[in-house]
């Protein structure tokens, strides 16, 4: 699967929708190391699962800090509101 | 509401090239958003570089690009200043780029004010050919070129420029990537040179060879030895032992070169 996302269990929970794009993402660790509230943890190349999505507060810090511009976070209501109209 | 900053990309080019955990491609994210934020159009944009992985970047973007010869990156970007004044130039360069081949230009480029915006992607090595030292690298590091240790001094690129007549000069680090685009708008919006010095890391070479082959802990020692320059101010010289100062260095307005020509032509046309 190209983008990584919260487990549907999980994604219930977050105010935020986070996605990793694993065709661009290289595994270096850095969005997993300096998340000042621990969302992700390492999968077994290096690269980000999202394990604790209702911990985010949307910061933006993993977003700015990629390399490989692979993250995106987003408030959820904006994109339910851009998929299900008004 | 501003854009996703994607939008500012050339996608078909990506993945881009540069290696896991390289800081390049943080410091392209944050010029992106410094040029989202003022809302420039980006047809009067032309973005400028020279060869090095860094210079890479003007690949990647959706502007008017010009990729050029390794070093000249600044004298293109002053021809294309003074045929086209109302353009903004933004030069993306690395260290070695601007201030090995390329130092003569920088010091005059600087001294004539001319307004570019110039952001050096500072990873104190030569990356794209194997890991020689620049002269940014640090006295005593190791580079291909130094397996003993580096005894050349290295040049503080913003004392550099600033003494050599450039209107700003800021610096930053790719650990501190929420700062970047605040100094590169600064920058931008000043009508003169405008130089922005952001510490970076290639974990590939430099960090191999100084014993930090992970990018994490890369930004951890630019975490560690930055300081902001209000705290920079009050600290003792014994303090500033291998550190260096981050934030707005200088700003102050200063006449400008495409100005003063444009003054000269008139001069010389009403003669
Ligand atoms: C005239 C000329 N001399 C030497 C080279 C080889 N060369 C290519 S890139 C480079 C240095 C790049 O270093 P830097 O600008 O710091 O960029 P980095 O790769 O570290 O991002 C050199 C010496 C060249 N391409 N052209
Ligand atoms: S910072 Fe980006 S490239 Fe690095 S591991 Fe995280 S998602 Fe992947
Ligand atoms: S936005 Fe901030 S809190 Fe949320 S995952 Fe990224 S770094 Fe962590
Ligand atoms: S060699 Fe160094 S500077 Fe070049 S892409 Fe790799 S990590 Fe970046």
């Amino acid at each position: 699967m190209a983008e990584e996302k919260p487990a549907a269990s999980l994604e219930k929970s977050a105010k935020y929708d986070i996605s990793v794009n694993r065709a661009w993402c290289k595994n270096c660790r850095i969005c997993i190391s300096f998340c000042p509230t621990g969302v992700y943890t390492e999968n077994e190349l290096g690269g980000p699962i999202i394990s604790f999505p209702e911990k985010c507060n949307n910061c933006q810090l993993c977003v700015i800090r990629c390399p490989d511009f692979a993250i995106t976070v987003k408030p959820k209501e904006e994109s339910k509101r851009t998929h299900n109209g008004p | 509401m501003s854009k996703d900053i994607k939008e500012y990309l050339r996608l078909d080019k990506f993945p881009h090239i540069w290696c896991p955990g390289c800081g390049h491609g943080i410091i392209l994210q944050a010029v992106l958003r410094a040029i989202d934020r003022l809302q420039l159009d980006r047809d009067n944009i032309a973005v400028v570089s020279g060869i090095g992985c860094s210079s890479r970047a003007a690949g990647y973007v959706d502007f008017n690009t010009l990729h050029t010869t390794h070093g000249r990156a600044l004298t293109f970007a002053t021809g294309i200043k003074l045929a086209k004044p109302e353009l903004t130039v933004i030069v993306l360069t690395g260290d070695g780029d601007c201030s090995a081949i390329g130092g003569n230009h920088l010091i005059h480029a600087a001294r004539r004010n001319i307004d570019l915006n110039v952001i050096v992607f500072n990873n104190s090595i030569y990356g794209m050919t194997g890991g020689q030292y620049s002269p940014t690298t640090p006295t005593t590091d190791y580079a291909a070129t130094a397996p003993y240790g580096n005894i050349d001094n290295a040049f503080d690129l913003c004392e550099l420029t600033r003494a050599a007549g450039a209107s700003y000069v800021a610096r930053s680090t790719t650990f501190h990537a929420a700062q970047i685009p605040l100094l590169v708008e600064k920058g931008i919006k000043n009508k003169g040179f405008s130089f922005i010095d952001i510490i970076t890391a290639c974990p590939i070479y430099y960090g191999r060879m100084n014993k930090m082959p992970d990018a994490v802990d890369m930004l951890k020692t630019q975490r560690d030895n930055a300081r902001n320059i209000k705290q920079w101010d009050i600290m003792t010289a014994e303090e500033k032992q291998g550190k260096f100062v981050i934030g707005e260095l200088y700003n102050k307005p200063a006449p400008e070169y495409t100005d003063a020509y444009r003054q000269l032509r008139e001069k010389t046309h009403a003669l």
